[in-house]
């Protein structure tokens, strides 16, 4: 297809490092181009058999992809796709279409599109949020058909040739695994916010993404050539020669850096002046030890227990997730993994005609909260994870801690399952570190309290600058109010650590937070004792702590602290790199994709 | 024609996979099988058609079954509401 439209520039939110220099492959918007033009007589047939042709392609597709993740990724995530095989094999439904081709002699997928419309509208009323995400799975299997019913062949993922950027108004997490199926491929929404669980899955499965680009990259057309920056969130439609070579060299220059930083895989992460900093790995799923390991992390910094729930099943029940616990534990050896309970709100569990919609579900009935509400269902996991401790070095981590008697209740609950499970003749390990989150301001302010009570803090910088500045995170609209510099959040975390350390335990960051090159000088400087990255980050960040100094770091962070706003902080951290770190700046410009140029 | 009242016991209500269930027990028999939830009634072999009750738990659907092996069907049918499709 031969590019029309024009030539811009958009700038979104970078979620996910990386660059795609490719075509354009545009989701959602392609119904609404879908004109209720009259078929001719002539043409009623050959509609319907394109009609069931389509669907037959739909199907096989479908099967196939569902194949290809369910070995990649597991069951859990093949039942994503075998959910929308299922609604593309819905026959009532088709033979209803079929019959009001014959009746209206309107195109195929208009026709579905109006049938498919009535139930998302329906859905989309619906308080629960489990049924409404379904309206995913059916806008994922609409788009498929009216693609390959328009002829946009391109727009068919198996069909497209070389590397692509999705471009969306939001795609859920189940899209962007269809699409990782390929290895060139990038994700440009509309909408949604960094840590969505989508960037996240991005993130984790080394694909870039961006975000919040708002309503202009509605422009952009299939098959337009883009490039993509995800390390700065910029996205160029039909760009200039010069901007495509620049991102060729870039491209190349990334690649000789990452073979360079690989040599640094079995180094430790060692400050000028001998300070050891332990870099560890966030993961989302099972397999990704591998690539923790692969990448020369230390260990899992953060092993997210909600991907259990993606298959949207009931309970994850105990054989289940001991064996995941356990298949984790083993594959890692003597390294620290850190298992976090779950983070989710209480819908996920209970459905809403008993508990009513959370209208605020970031402040609302979940992680630790559900849990300790629902005893029978956290001590299925805690019992799972003690059982599984014999299999490596597991310490437990316990998300949303907002005040001392959550913690309290957890121990007397983490007791009780081991006094039943030795009971029944488990051996399970003598002394599993305990730890907590901490990623709530109130948290802050007690944490001397809390730091007697338990092994490790690991700081979520993701929701404790939400929390922190009262800015939702996944609202868009408040982007640049998420400042991740912001004196107080600075302030916040230094009081953790010298809390932490005060007591004698470690402290840990989990966030976004932690794979920023300016912020893990500053986090250096305040005495940080280890970093949980996405492994990708995990040489540039090694490279980062063996270029500086703790103590030089430790009076930019003082100083940092001390500053009014994230803007000053920012200003004041890249003139001391500048100043006193020469050879990191060429390395943090890059990472960062300040020096982009185009 | 011959009906009856079930509730939604399992935890996630009636997303994708009991729909199917739904779906492919119905089909097996010829006569005709809907599900009513107030003014909303889809037809109970179409997928798409349970999906869009929207049925979370503790949603009473009347489930209508019309033709020859009517009985069969609707006791066929309510079987696989009560074994809460096999979840929870």
């Amino acid at each position: 297809m031969i590019p029309e439209s024009r030539s811009a520039q958009y700038k979104g939110v970078a979620a996910s490092p990386g660059i795609i220099i490719g075509r354009a492959i545009v989701l959602d918007r392609d119904r609404l181009d879908i004109k209720p033009v009259a078929l001719p007589p002539a043409a009623i047939e050959l509609e319907i058999a394109d009609f069931n042709q389509a669907l037959q392609r739909i199907k096989e597709d479908l099967a196939k992809q569902a194949a290809a993740v369910g070995k990649r990724l597991g069951p859990d995530f093949a039942r994503i796709f075998e959910a929308q095989g299922m609604i593309a094999e819905d026959q009532i439904l088709n033979e209803r279409v079929i019959n009001s081709i014959r009746e209206k002699r309107l195109p195929a997928a208009y026709l579905y599109y109006q049938e498919v419309d009535q139930v998302i509208q329906q859905l989309s009323q619906s308080a629960d949020s489990y049924l409404k995400d379904r309206i995913f799975d059916i806008n994922a299997v609409c788009t498929r058909l009216i693609s390959m019913l328009q002829g946009v062949k391109k727009t068919v993922v198996q069909d497209v040739e070389g590397p692509m950027v999705v471009i969306a108004k939001y795609l859920a997490p189940g899209d962007l695994l269809g699409f990782s199926v390929r290895k060139k491929v990038g994700f440009a929404m509309e909408l949604g916010g960094v840590t969505s669980h989508t960037c996240l899955l991005a993130k984790s499965l080394d694909l870039p993404a961006i975000v919040g680009l708002g309503h202009s990259v509605r422009d952009i057309k299939t098959g337009d050539k883009i490039v993509m920056d995800g390390f700065s969130g910029k996205l160029y439609q039909n760009p200039a020669q010069a901007v495509i070579r620049h991102y060729r060299e870039r491209l190349k220059a990334m690649e000789e850096i990452n073979a360079r930083l690989t040599v640094l895989t079995d180094k430790p992460a060692r400050t000028k002046d001998g300070l050891r900093v332990a870099i560890l790995n966030n993961i989302e799923l099972p397999g990704e030890t591998t690539r923790v390991l692969k990448y020369g992390a230390e260990g899992i910094g953060l092993f997210r227990t909600e991907y259990l729930f993606l298959s949207g099943r009931s309970f994850p029940e105990f054989d289940r997730q001991f064996r995941i616990y356990k298949a984790i534990l083993s594959r890692m050896g003597d390294a620290p993994v850190i298992i976090r309970t779950f983070d989710m709100g209480g819908d996920k569990f209970v459905s809403h005609t008993v508990h009513g919609v959370d209208p605020n579900p970031f402040l609302g009935w979940r992680a630790i909260r559900f849990c300790l509400d629902h005893p029978e269902i956290f001590k299925v996991q805690l019992k799972a994870l003690l059982k599984a401790s014999v299999y490596g070095n597991l310490r437990i981590m316990l998300p949303m801690i907002s005040n001392f008697d959550e913690l309290t209740e957890s121990k007397k609950l983490i007791a009780e399952c081991r006094e039943e499970l030795e009971a029944e003749g488990i051996k399970i390990k003598k002394n599993i570190p305990l730890g907590i989150m901490i990623e709530v301001p109130s948290a802050v302010l007690i944490a001397d309290h809390l730091a007697r009570e338990v092994d490790f803090f690991s700081i979520g910088t993701n929701d404790l600058i939400q929390y922190a500045l009262a800015v939702d995170r996944t609202n868009e609209m408040l982007t640049h109010l998420y400042q991740s510099f912001h004196p107080a959040v600075l302030q916040l975390i230094k009081r953790t650590i010298v809390a932490g350390h005060k007591n004698k335990i470690k402290v840990g960051i989990c966030g976004e937070l932690a794979s920023d090159p300016y912020a893990v000088l500053l986090l250096v400087g305040m005495g940080i004792d280890e970093l949980s990255t996405n492994y990708l980050s995990t040489g540039v960040v090694k490279q980062v702590v063996r270029n500086i100094d703790s103590r030089r770091a430790r009076e930019i962070a003082n100083a940092a602290c001390r500053k009014k706003s994230a803007a000053e902080v920012e200003e004041f951290v890249k003139n001391r790199v500048g100043r006193y770190f020469p050879k990191l700046v060429t390395l943090i410009d890059f990472m960062r994709g300040v020096n982009d140029g185009g | 024609m011959i009906s009856r009242e079930v509730t939604i016991i399992n935890k996630l209500g009636l997303h994708a996979r009991p729909a199917a269930q739904l779906v492919k027990t119905a089909s097996q028999f010829a006569a005709d099988i809907f599900f009513r939830r107030g003014n909303l009634e889809v037809n109970g072999k179409s997928i798409m058609g349970v999906m869009m009750l929207a049925a979370e738990r503790g949603a009473r659907i009347i489930i209508v079954a019309n033709g020859e092996d009517e009985n069969d069907a609707l006791e066929a049918v309510v079987k696989v509401f009560e074994m809460k499709f096999g979840e929870d």
